[in-house]
């Protein structure tokens, strides 16, 4: 409450910050601001958008519970949209798992405030960095995303930024945009397809609600900077925000290819400008630091399931990407045990020159960090048996059996052990 | 109704197999499986082959099928062409795609089998049973393994192989749990326990 108080004291800093910071991109960096100065300015309706793309479809904000008027094109949108929302429902790969969801949606209501009940979350088993916001309320957000972030704040600054697309109907405005531009039924159609794919494949329903927030970058900056007002607004440290940004960042620059990590942020602004944009607002908040990350609660609610979050990104085979991703995992310092497993299996199925002996250094940092899962002996034993210490082999194998009693490969690994195979 | 399913099966098979279609193998015919190995089928079959990957089917891939993958070399996925071995349908799941590599061992082909699943959109892929096995008069191992479609049709499957002159050569079969996979379970057992290389293997 008090920090709702101190707002406008926030906002004269942040226009000191802005005034100092002038000779900067103008266009760009008056998109996150005058978002910033709104959302921190609850109730208040549109007036001069920073950017002309803005400027030109301005709506008014949706308010709590409204839905659009159901002769307008943009109910249409919100219809086909409960179609693909009913299949995400269902789907295979949305995790259930009562406590996540549970936290999740509570951590967005802390930001959404009385707009809490116009959403619905969707968390999806996908290894990717990406949350989304469909122009009806549901919001998806990737298994992969919650790994990447730290804690509680770097989960409202982007939950914070999905709900400004909504309340800002930035998929209206597009719709208004696409319109003028004589390719209105390409929105439409993208709408159409995304409800009538689900048959095809969970990927390929993300891919298209994807497309359709495909935004323009402004609409992105604008949703940034609003998305840190609500942050603020909920008790968050805004730094927190431009971090995220900044592990994105790190993990692109681990990819040979130097691309992007996926293709939700081809469509965003880059990453370096949110990274500094975001940070330098935060700066101008007055007494930022002494407001929470939240990263206890945080890590406490995805440590059930961050073992299945890591499996996934070594499926990708982008181990380059991944140990930059472990790295910034281990360094965050949340059981290392896990972190050094899961390094370990990366440098086992990569299986490039110097890696069989990384692998073991990485499976006997975890041992030392101790609770470790059973699979972890098992994988040891491969790489010593790989690497010929058939000894130190066996007794890795022997322990993976005393540790997993029904364990699937019981049979082969005794085996191993016996030294028939 | 069951005539619908069939047709619409077939039509699926023929979708995914491209200009590959389906010919009938006849049971107690001997033939060339793969372009690897003789096998015998005990049921009517039928079956489409693309260089060395075969498949078989009775009531259309999605029910019951059984794959021959023969040859995979060192840093080869497991669906090497486009009789749509794994497919359930377009995705565009980032990432490498899983693939064999010769110091492999019968674990890591699990794993292997298991990924290039779950990449394809299957979930929940559990492996039990892993054991050494021969197949083709060459020590390997087999796997059983349960999943799921991302529809949520539960079905299960086998897989048997071995790794020669670093390449993996490994038979699956997968089924409906609900009826399907038990119906020719027997019969796949049977042919797979008969197969032989057609040229002999060191």
């Amino acid at each position: 409450m008090s920090l709702i108080k101190s707002l406008p004291p926030m906002l004269t800093a942040i226009g000191l910050g802005i005034a100092l910071s002038a000779c900067q991109t103008v266009g760009s960096k008056e998109a996150y601001r005058s978002a910033f100065e709104r959302g921190a300015t609850p109730g208040s309706q549109p007036q001069e958008s920073a950017t002309q793309s803005i400027n030109a479809y301005t709506v008014a904000d949706l308010k709590p519970g409204e839905r659009p008027d159901q002769a307008s094109t943009e109910a249409g949108l919100w219809m086909m949209m409960d179609r693909v929302e009913a299949d995400l429902s269902t789907s295979g790969n949305r995790i259930t798992d009562a406590k996540l969801n549970t936290y999740v949606n509570g951590v967005l209501c802390k930001i959404a405030g009385e707009y809490c009940k116009d959403f619905r979350v969707y968390i999806m088993r996908v290894p990717t960095f990406n949350a989304s916001m469909a122009p009806n309320g549901t919001m998806l957000i990737h298994s992969g995303f919650l790994l990447r972030t730290k804690n509680e704040a770097q989960l409202t600054a982007v939950v914070g930024h999905e709900i400004a697309h909504y309340l800002r109907r930035h998929s209206d405005q597009r719709l208004k945009d696409t319109v003028d531009k004589t390719n209105a039924m390409i929105f439409v159609q993208l709408a159409s397809i995304a409800a009538g794919v689900s048959s095809l494949g969970n990927i390929a329903t993300l891919a298209t609600i994807g497309s359709l927030q495909s935004f323009s970058r402004d609409n992105e900056r604008e949703a940034d900077g609003y998305g840190l007002a609500l942050m603020v607004r909920a008790g968050y440290d805004p730094i927190e925000a431009s971090k995220i940004w900044k592990r994105v960042i790190r993990e692109r620059d681990a990819d040979p290819d130097k691309k992007q990590p996926d293709a939700f942020l081809a469509t965003h602004p880059p990453s370096d400008e949110r990274n500094q944009a975001l940070g330098e607002l935060a700066n101008s908040v007055e007494n930022a630091n002494e407001l929470r990350t939240g990263e206890a609660a945080y890590q406490n609610a995805i440590a059930p399931l961050r073992a299945s979050f890591m499996r996934d990104e070594l499926a990708k085979r982008k181990y380059s990407t991944t140990l930059a991703l472990f790295d910034m995992l281990a360094e965050d310092g949340h059981n290392l045990a896990q972190v050094h497993y899961f390094r370990g299996e990366i440098y086992r199925l990569r299986g490039d020159e110097g890696d069989l002996q990384h692998a073991i250094s990485a499976y006997r940092k975890a041992i030392a960090e101790g609770d470790v899962p059973p699979e972890l002996y098992r994988s040891y034993g491969l790489t010593l048996k790989r690497s010929g210490s058939m000894e130190e082999a066996r007794q890795a194998f022997s322990m993976y059996l005393e540790l997993a009693k029904d364990a699937p490969d019981h049979q082969m690994i005794q085996s191993m052990i016996s030294g028939n195979i | 109704m069951k005539t619908i399913s069939r047709t619409v099966m077939i039509a699926v098979a023929l979708t995914l197999g491209g200009c590959n279609a389906y010919t009938l193998a006849p049971a107690g015919q001997p033939l060339v499986v793969a372009s690897t190995f003789n096998a015998t089928p005990k049921i009517n079959w039928s079956r489409m082959q693309k260089d060395q990957t075969e498949v078989w089917t009775v009531d259309g891939p999605l029910l019951d099928k059984l794959t021959f993958l023969s040859g995979i070399k060192d840093g080869a996925s497991l669906s090497p062409n486009n009789l749509g071995v794994f497919n359930q349908g377009p995705l565009t799941a980032e990432g490498n795609p899983p693939a064999f590599r010769k110091d492999m061992v019968s674990i890591e082909i699990a794993e292997l089998v298991k990924e290039t699943y779950t990449r394809k959109g299957y979930q929940e892929f559990n492996i039990a049973n892993l054991q050494p096995d021969r197949l083709a008069n060459n020590d390997g191992f087999r796997f059983d393994f349960t999943f799921m479609t991302k529809d949520g049709l539960d079905k299960e499957g086998l897989a048997v192989g071995t790794v020669i002159d670093n390449k993996l050569y490994l038979a699956i079969y997968t089924g409906a749990k609900e009826h399907y996979f038990a119906k020719y379970k027997d019969a796949v057992e049977q042919t797979l326990r008969e197969l032989t290389f057609t040229k002999a293997k060191s």
